[in-house]
């Protein structure tokens, strides 16, 4: 026998006023979940994002004609710098790269400016993980979100709706879980962040002020370009290079199916690629082995198939392109003094391009590994490992990126924990060392070419565990 | 396709408005809509070119009950037409002799083809003439244990005249493919899942709030826990090495119970309420199996359809079979308690065999199965000597504390079979398990999984999974105590229900995006 | 085996494998899960040793041992069939 309480229920779902019921709460609560979804985005999201400096200034710049646009993830951002560029080229370009632009993005990025501007040249930037990693989706909806900001209701719903049906996100979780976006490009979730954030938004600051507060020693130089000043520590290598962070793996066919459609886009519309991978310390070339040769031709046969141009600004030779210990941020960037040096390097190979001249012959080329490998004059950098044996014997061993002529020694310090020095192993070319049993502290594994007197051109330091 | 995916909601959309807009003008043709969403879920999610194998399946369970129906019209006609009753026995006879030879034919076709596709190559492999596990190019065909032991089970159950065999091949394929069931089961029984999907439904009738209410219940259970916590088990068992601390294994299998249940049961949360959608209720699969007694029960609360799968398909029939009587006949001279038990305790150790061999062919699986087989047959052996115990301490064994004792001592029993279930290497199992007992070594616990590549983040991001297993743990203690939590919540009102969907949406956002994109550190890129 | 046989008889067999259990009333033996597999599988071998009547794996289904009643029919079918 069914209660009271259920009959009571049952005779409300069936009668329309128990309908209109149904479906008022339902409405209620769907409004609830959107409230709560725009306040959370309106707390958490992160103001000031690098994308929505890009997009905001590229609307700004709507009235000045652009003939030449950037577009790639941060290392492209990094690595261009417009103003050299157009002093050199006298043209005018607009830099639409952003952090971790996945190359969908950079698509949607040239398609809007050839519609916009009808631009004559597009300069895309890819490294090593552009092509071998396809999941950014944080950076896919701070994009779509950015580019929506601007946009009238419609265009934005379709811009939107055309991120959730991607091949990236929709058969993923991501293509629902984004119709949350503070979940992703989300300021740290710790009550100060949070705070600081809301405080940022309604400041009154733009987006540009934002964006300086938010990345402390980060400064925007006009045309869609910002950089930093900060410059590597060699000694740090080991965490630095992109195979450390990202691991190795080959390049996705849908990456390159990705760059293929670029390509395609850019001759359809009469517009110049030029598909740029962008300058790393040797370290982090040499990093990845033979496999770097290999999976970059065959991003350079997709580009080349498609009628772009392509430049590996790594294997540029000397006469073209030298960039110095100083000019790299990190591992994967240039800094600004790097980018300007680069730019100007760049934009000579760019003249001789319009010149027509063969600028293959500015560079090794992959098919000749070994000779790009016995170019490299200089110690780029030394890292090691700490391996212990069963019995408690620990050795630690040294690996060197350099160039196949360079001739390196190392030594060996303890450096104890009151930071004394007692030297392991001196000079030799033995690059792996035993650490006397029970020694606390750090190893530090200098090296240098033979022949120099120096301290060392390189070190790093290894930990002893336990 | 996942099954939290705009692309799965928008197949769901397309196959429910179809479903339910030919039900306005005919029920009786409402499952052709059911078939074609099967089978375009299949060469969506699987692989068109692996459908063959299931066609195949679905032939073959539809013909041969089909030719025993009609060899069973024979054979009574025969009988009929005998002279006496020796001969209706002979005609019987012969009769049961045939069909039990297509019987026999139709499971080794089936069993056949899963054997080949899963087990060949692994098997060419251990005896050293296949290079790898994989090297033949076999392609598993998506859900091709679970269609199989369904099928299957149609098959037996027709040749034991359980029902009137299906004629219509198209519909036999139905209830062989049907969408939901297809990834990870539950394993149905034709006679409960057959007419549900063929007797078609309106949509008043569909109980949408609790089947969202579930989809969700499951994505969280998948997202916030199983997923979250896949990687670090990852690291922690693929690093193993002769000195790890028995605290860092005790952690890994206690989030492997949390990451395997929440998988597993989330998972088919979430596709019992896609085909509750449809107004199909499929088999349940999971009964909370924490708040078990003993091991047993346990294995009547997890994965609930291949454990009935197995006792009436496998344990019945062999312990019932001649020589298990004749077995338990001369056990009983030692005792009667042995005589009743040893049949039941050796087809019992041979069904985890097989279940054990049904995860896979590697040897930790083997071991793992003949674990819960063995633990399970010795407590059924020594019952007796336990209730004596039981008795002579005075144990109250009806009070909760006993039930809560019980509940505990057979979570931990689960849990060290999950040592060999999850490390993939046999000695690694036991090094494991030698390392739990012997080197504890706490003070070890954060340096190893640091060196494991466990990240200081991975474990503070595990707050997310915690609060989501508090979560569940409250929802099943409630249902174990008999409330129907989800009526409780619809109850609620509409604005506090606003605010506690928000909250588990937020819960799946967070931690989905953690799993799927914090690869890499890049958590706080600032794009 | 004689004809006779009553519920009564099955109770007090049922009794012997499985005390504390209502068999009069209930009929939701195995679906109310009182009985578990095991229990089933000492019924079966008391059936066969007390009344001589063996169970086939294809009669072991819920409906069957439901309850008293259910089993007790079951047991005169098997007889009625064996004849």
């Amino acid at each position: 026998m069914p209660t009271s309480r259920e009959k009571h229920a049952r005779g409300d779902a069936s009668s329309p006023r128990g309908w209109r019921r149904r479906v008022v709460e339902t409405l209620v609560v769907i409004a609830v979940i959107v409230a709560m979804d725009v306040i959370c985005s309106f707390a958490l999201e992160q103001y000031g994002s690098l994308s929505s400096v890009m997009w905001s200034e590229y609307r700004a710049a709507a009235g000045e004609g652009i003939d030449t646009v950037v577009v790639g993830s941060s290392t492209s951002q990094r690595a261009f710098d417009p103003q050299v560029l157009d002093a050199a080229l006298g043209t005018s370009t607009f830099s639409m790269a952003t952090p971790a632009q996945p190359l969908d993005d950079s698509y949607t990025a040239a398609e809007q400016a050839i519609r916009d501007h009808h631009v004559r040249r597009v300069i895309l930037g890819v490294d090593y993980e552009s092509l071998s990693f396809d999941n950014w989706a944080g950076s896919h909806v701070a994009f779509a979100r950015a580019k929506m900001d601007g946009e009238p209701l419609p265009q934005a719903v379709a811009d939107y709706w055309r991120l959730l049906v991607s091949p990236s996100f929709v058969r993923r979780a991501d293509s629902l879980c984004a119709l949350f976006p503070w979940g992703y490009n989300h300021v740290k979730l710790d009550p100060g962040s949070v705070a600081a954030n809301v405080r940022e938004r309604l400041s009154g600051d733009g987006t540009l002020e934002a964006a300086k507060v938010v990345n402390g020693g980060w400064t925007y130089y006009g045309r869609g370009y910002g950089n930093y000043d900060n410059v590597i520590d060699y000694s740090l290598a080991r965490k630095e290079t992109s195979v450390a962070i990202h691991g190795t793996s080959d390049f996705k066919e849908a990456c390159l199916n990705q760059v293929a459609d670029i390509a395609r886009l850019c001759r359809e519309s009469g517009v110049q690629l030029v598909v740029v991978v962008t300058p790393r310390p040797a370290f982090n070339v040499l990093v990845y082995g033979e496999k770097y040769s290999e999976q970059m031709s065959r991003l350079q046969r997709v580009v080349e198939q498609g009628g772009g141009t392509f430049v590996d600004a790594n294997l540029l030779r000397s006469e073209a392109y030298s960039p110095l210990d100083a000019d790299f941020g990190d591992g994967e960037h240039l800094n600004r003094t790097g980018a300007t040096r680069f730019s100007q390097a760049f934009a000579s190979v760019l003249q001789a391009l319009d010149a027509g001249q063969d600028i293959g012959a500015l560079s090794y080329s992959y098919d000749r590994w070994d000779q790009y490998l016995s170019s490299i004059k200089h110690l780029s950098a030394i890292v090691s490992r700490l391996d212990v044996g069963d019995d408690g014997t620990a050795t630690v061993t040294a690996q060197a990126y350099t160039g196949t002529d360079v001739q390196v020694e190392y030594r060996f310090l303890l450096v104890g924990e009151d930071g004394g020095t007692t030297v392991l192993q001196d000079w030799s070319s033995a690059d792996s060392c035993d650490v006397p049993q029970g020694s606390r502290g750090q190893v530090m594994v200098c090296a240098r070419q033979v022949g120099s007197t120096a301290d060392y051109e390189r070190y790093c330091l290894q930990g002893l565990a336990r | 396709m996942d099954l939290l995916s705009l692309s799965f909601v928008l197949f769901l959309a397309v196959s429910l408005a179809a479903y339910y807009l030919v039900g306005r003008f005919s029920r009786r043709s409402q499952w052709v809509v059911l078939l074609a969403a099967s089978l375009a879920f299949y060469c969506l999610v699987g692989r068109w070119q692996t459908l063959a194998y299931m066609l195949a399946c679905a032939a073959v369970t539809w013909a041969a009950p089909l030719a025993l129906a009609r060899m069973g019209e024979r054979c009574r006609e025969e009988r009929a037409a005998a002279p006496d009753r020796a001969a209706r026995r002979a005609v019987r006879a012969a009769w049961d002799r045939r069909r039990r030879a297509v019987l026999a034919a139709a499971l080794l076709a089936c069993f056949g083809m899963l054997a080949y596709l899963k087990y060949w190559n692994v098997l060419l492999f251990e005896v050293g003439l296949a290079a790898s596990p994989a090297s033949l190019g076999l392609v598993l065909p998506l859900g091709i244990s679970f269609y199989t032991f369904q099928a299957v089970s149609y098959l037996v159950d027709a040749y034991n005249g359980r029902f009137e065999p299906q004629r219509n091949p198209l519909k036999h394929l139905l209830f062989v493919s049907w969408f939901p069931q297809v990834i990870q089961g539950p394993i149905n029984r034709y006679a409960d899942l057959g007419p549900q999907l063929l007797e078609g439904h309106s949509a008043k009738d569909v109980p949408v709030r609790r089947s969202l209410l579930r989809f969700g219940y499951g994505a969280l259970k998948k997202y916030a826990i199983a997923n979250m916590l896949v990687g670090t088990i990852d690291q922690i068992f693929s690093n193993v090495t002769g000195d790890i601390p028995g605290s860092v294994v005790a952690f890994g299998v206690l989030l492997y119970s949390a990451q395997q249940y929440g998988d597993f049961s989330g998972g088919i949360d979430m596709v019992e309420a896609a085909s509750s959608l449809f107004g199909v209720r499929m088999a349940e699969n999971f009964l909370r199996p924490y708040f078990s007694v003993s091991l047993a029960d346990f294995w009547r609360r997890w994965h609930v359809t291949l454990g009935a799968w197995m006792r009436d398909y496998v344990f019945f029939p062999f312990a019932v079979s001649r020589p298990m009587r004749a077995l338990g006949a001369r056990a009983s001279r030692l005792g009667e308690h042995l005589g009743r038990t040893l049949p039941a305790c050796a087809a019992n150790v041979l069904v985890f065999l097989i279940v054990g061999l049904w995860h896979g062919a590697e040897p930790h699986y083997v071991a793992w199965g003949l674990y819960n087989g063995l633990v399970i047959a010795l407590a059924d052996l020594l019952a007796p000597a336990f209730r004596r115990a039981n008795a002579a301490l005075r144990v109250d064994t009806g009070s909760r504390a006993h039930r809560a004792f019980c509940v505990l001592r057979t979570f931990l029993v689960v849990n060290l079979g999950w040592y060999f279930d999850r490390i993939y290497d046999f000695g690694d199992s036991l090094l494991c398990l030698r390392n739990t007992f012997t080197n504890f070594a706490p003070q070890q616990f954060y340096l190893w999984l640091m060196q494991a590549g466990v990240r200081d983040s991975d474990l503070k991001f595990m707050a997310f999974s915690a609060v989501a297993c508090l979560f569940v743990f409250v929802v099943s203690l409630a249902q174990e105590r008999g409330v129907d939590v989800s009526e409780r919540i619809l109850g609620w009102n509409c604005v506090a229900r606003g605010l506690f969907y928000s909250a588990v949406i937020g819960l799946i956002v967070i931690t989905s995006f953690l799993t799927q994109n914090a690869a890499g550190g890049f958590m706080y890129a600032n794009f | 085996m004689d004809d006779d046989l009553t519920l009564d008889h099955m109770i007090e067999l049922l009794e012997d494998v499985k005390g504390n259990v209502d068999y009069e009333n209930c009929t939701t033996l195995v679906d109310d899960r009182v009985l578990d597999s095991f229990d089933i599988l000492s019924i079966i071998s008391s059936i066969n040793d007390e009344l001589d009547v063996s169970v086939p794996a294809k009669d072991i289904v819920p409906d069957n041992f439901n309850s008293a009643q259910a089993m007790l029919e079951m047991v005169k079918r098997l007889v009625d069939e064996e004849g």
